[in-house]
């Protein structure tokens, strides 16, 4: 039941560590996000396929080469 | 004299006007103006003030009226009472939202979790002020800065004071050019907001940009398994936006889906603003409260930015930490123009946009904190 008489500076000290978990909550699952993001990138980052195209032409062109 | 009995009896429901009801009328006209001549959020606004007229008319059909149920009451147990409705927008704007500039920049993202502090803090304040942990809870919310989240967790915690929620939640997020600019300036200085952010865009392999939103939603859901709904849903309609496959289904979710249901959200929220429940002193302190929400929401951004740059060889303007709220895109486009003030040349927009984004995720992880924290009963 909320009344404006009562102020209730036990309730606030109570909610403190709410506070405290929360914020510190939010930001360890944030950077586990980011590590994620980062790593995704990393594996999955476009810039493999040129490699990749490249050593395919390569193996083309030496397998052609050979015939 | 029987006829003018009739006549009478006919008229009779005038006899029934309150000065409440008036008030509330007043309410809803004054969001309507809002609406349509200031351009505040009118997606929402204009629905819910034309519903707070429609709930507060005397013996109003619209409204439960004994054992008739009224229709408006019955699309919030059909929608908003079940969490329905909030979800189905969150698919929608999932679906508008590019995260691009964030995983371009994913340090960004600790911006977004940043401007969340005012949540917390405004919950802290609602218990000083006497609100049980639930409504304190449900009011901190706010600072969400997120419609979809702050009916969500409002109505978790069944919210005597959902009405003044939503309206205070939708207010603010169209005030935001109005309420930032004035705390962004008081917590930086004119040479930080000079500061200049060169913008070098990373291509992001298109495999990273589909497996993003389910990563992100494995990881928020194990953690807050009360947010699953809310993350997962923002997550699927950015999935089929980035899967490149579903192009109709995108289109669809961003504009028919998102229209629909912000049609039916809108008026059926009003069912919360009928005056026996809205004009309590209680109202006005969640008002506030809302506000302060907003206010500590900005300057914790800002701060953090500042705290980053002591560190950062790379300094960035501390403004865009101001963006780190949830509400998208006003809040980056605000930034973007602060720092075009301060000069001409100093484009901010991918960057405020990048911790905009990062905060529409950040706020749902809050909303899952918060539920986590603070018991249901």
């Amino acid at each position: 039941m909320f009344s404006l008489s009562i102020i209730n500076v036990s309730a606030f000290v109570a909610s403190l560590p709410t506070l405290l978990i929360g914020m510190i909550g939010i930001f360890i699952v944030i950077a586990v996000i980011v590590l994620c993001m980062v790593v995704l990138e990393k594996v999955f980052s476009d810039q493999k396929k040129p490699r990749k195209k490249k050593k395919e032409k390569d193996a083309d062109t030496s397998g052609e080469a050979q015939a | 004299m029987e006829i003018l009995n009739q006549f009478a009896a006919l008229f009779g429901n005038i006899a029934e006007v309150r000065w409440q009801m008036i008030v509330m009328w007043v309410i809803g006209g004054v969001l309507i103006y809002l609406a349509i001549k200031k351009d505040m959020e009118p997606t929402l606004l204009l629905p819910m003030g034309f519903g707070a007229i429609l709930v507060n008319l005397p013996l109003s059909g619209a409204v439960t009226q004994g054992d008739e149920i009224g229709p408006i009451d019955t699309l919030f147990n059909a929608g908003i009472a079940n969490e329905l409705f909030p979800l189905l927008l969150f698919i929608g704007i999932g679906a508008m939202i590019d995260f691009g500039p964030l995983l371009s920049n994913p340090k960004l993202f600790l911006f977004g979790a940043a401007a969340q502090f005012g949540i917390f803090f405004t919950y802290s304040l609602a218990s000083l002020f006497g609100f049980t942990p639930q409504d304190a809870a449900s009011a901190a919310i706010i600072g969400a800065a997120d419609g979809p989240t702050s009916i969500f967790v409002a109505n978790y915690y069944q919210s005597k004071y959902l009405g003044a929620i939503i309206v205070a939640a939708y207010s603010y997020m169209a005030l935001v050019p109005i309420i930032q600019p004035p705390i962004i300036k008081l917590c930086t200085t004119k040479k930080e907001r000079m500061i200049r952010m060169k913008y070098n865009p990373q291509h992001i392999s298109r495999t990273t940009k589909i497996l993003f939103p389910i990563v992100i939603t494995a990881i928020v859901g194990l953690v807050a398994p009360k947010s699953v709904a809310l993350v997962g849903f923002l997550m699927f309609g950015n999935l089929i936006r980035e899967c490149g496959v579903l192009d109709l289904l995108s289109k669809s979710a961003q504009n028919e889906l998102a229209n629909l249901v912000t049609i039916l959200l809108g008026l059926t929220v009003a069912t919360k603003m009928q005056w026996q429940g809205f004009l309590q002193w209680e109202t006005l302190l969640i008002m506030a409260l809302g506000l302060v929400a907003f206010v500590f929401d900005t300057a914790a951004g800002v701060m953090f930015a500042k705290v980053y740059n002591l560190f950062a060889k790379e300094k960035i303007n501390p403004m865009i930490g101001a963006a780190g709220i949830s509400a998208f895109p006003m809040s980056s486009r605000v930034v973007h123009k602060m720092g075009l003030k301060e000069d001409p040349q100093n484009f901010l927009l991918m960057h405020s946009a990048g911790v905009n984004v990062s905060g529409q995720v950040a706020s749902v992880i809050a909303g899952g904190m918060i539920m986590n924290l603070v018991p249901k009963f």
